[in-house]
């Protein structure tokens, strides 16, 4: 882990604060959550990011599921904090990571008629689905301890 | 001191709380809760104003629910859907304070219509954040700046399409495979003028078009077993996907013909 690695990795973080911030924006996500989901989406990004440059480019599906762990915790405990759903944060922290850009590149090699590629990226795409999937669901099913206290 | 909530409701009363219940569910689902959360949140309130024998059956674009022994039964056809967390967060909220019991009937009632009144940001905003968003998310996947500078452009171009789209009422479909023409247009175009890379410019700025929504929301109702919702989610997550491809697929086309040169 060298230092240009971590100015990398704070890049990385300031453009995935942008980015998801501006799709939690067209969310209508409540003004009180904005920084929280930015902040949501940044770590789940900059996870990714660590995760791709200690692995390789080739570990994309395990940095997924890395990443998706810290980010629906983040989620969780904002929603929590903040008195909000899990979804807005979970909705906009996991956009950054959802392979939308591989179900379109999935379309568009079995429109151009590509087959080998078609069932590259395809597969690739279903296994990063699956690593979100786990991921999410082995977080949001963690049983967290809750404050039982009742305001007045 | 709000009045206490009835323990035993007449008819009258029971049939107004269901309506208001089913307000409820169909405002979350409209604007983008999660399946389970609908049906629970739907329950809770139920519990919390005493209708008796409440239960509701949640699709992806529809709720069937009935209460009493079927005295009231109600069916709502949920077709269009948008994502509006706001109002997601308004409803959750009022169904705390329901459960709490510290909100009466008329009151909720009151509060759940300016929950669906929340405004989308203006479109000013929408434009600025269609903008800045393409133009960070063409950087997080590797872009440089020229090809930042490109998706901004196309972002911005879309997000204003797709406002005009909104207006006018467009078909969903139709929306997606010209917006994405729309993108890869512009991307071809700017690229060129800056000469930097379009793959990445057109990705960052697609990603204002992709199904990541659907797609997440399919995966979390798999997981919950909701298994039609999640196959209604991911159907409509494939078919934007594919209009995406068409739209795009079909200007790269256009344009290796007409110059004979390859793009992506």
């Amino acid at each position: 882990m060298t230092l240009s690695d971590l100015l990398y990795l704070a890049e990385h973080f300031l453009r995935a604060c942008g980015g998801t911030l501006c799709f939690g924006l067209l969310f209508g996500i409540p003004r009180r959550t904005y920084l929280a989901c930015a902040v949501d989406g940044a770590v789940g990004w900059a996870v990714y990011q660590l995760a791709i440059l200690l692995l390789g480019d080739s570990g994309a599906v395990t940095a997924t599921l890395l990443a998706s762990i810290p980010l629906t915790l983040l989620a969780r405990i904002f929603a929590i904090k903040l008195k909000a759903p899990v979804t807005v944060f979970l909705l906009c922290g996991i956009f950054p990571l959802v392979p939308g850009a591989g179900i379109y590149y999935t379309a568009y090699y079995f429109i151009l008629d590509d087959n080998q590629l078609f069932m590259e990226n395809g597969l690739n795409t279903l296994k990063i689905a699956i690593a979100l999937a786990i991921g999410i669901s082995l977080v949001l099913g963690m049983p967290l301890p809750r404050p039982k206290k009742k305001q007045p | 001191m709000a009045a206490p909530i009835e323990q035993y409701p007449d008819g009258e009363q029971r049939r107004r709380i269901m309506d208001f219940i089913m307000a409820a569910g169909q405002t979350l689902l409209e604007n983008g809760a999660e399946v389970f959360r609908v049906e629970q949140t739907m329950q809770i309130m139920a519990r919390s104003f005493h209708l008796r024998e409440f239960n509701v059956y949640v699709l992806t674009n529809g709720i069937f629910a009935s209460a009493g022994t079927a005295e009231i039964s109600e069916v709502r056809n949920v077709p269009n859907r948008t994502i509006h967390l706001g109002r997601v967060d308004q409803v959750n909220e009022l169904s705390r304070e329901i459960a709490a019991g510290q909100v009466t009937l008329d009151e909720a009632e009151q509060r759940l219509a300016e929950a669906r009144r929340i405004p989308f940001p203006r479109w000013q905003a929408q434009l600025l954040a269609g903008t800045a968003g393409a133009f960070a998310f063409s950087l997080m996947f590797g872009g440089n700046l020229a090809s930042g500078a490109a998706a901004a452009v196309a972002g911005f171009v879309v997000s204003a399409y797709l406002l005009a789209c909104q207006k006018y009422q467009v078909p969903a479909v139709f929306q997606k495979i010209t917006g994405a023409a729309l993108i890869t247009l512009v991307c071809i175009l700017v690229c060129t003028l800056l000469g930097a890379s379009v793959n990445h410019a057109t990705i960052g700025a697609l990603m204002i078009l992709t199904p990541g929504v659907a797609f997440t929301m399919g995966i979390r109702d798999f997981v919950h077993g909701d298994y039609l919702s999640g196959t209604i989610r991911m159907i409509d997550a494939v078919l934007i996907a594919g209009s995406l491809a068409c739209g795009a697929g079909l200007v790269l086309r256009l344009y290796s013909i007409l110059t004979g040169v390859t793009v992506v």
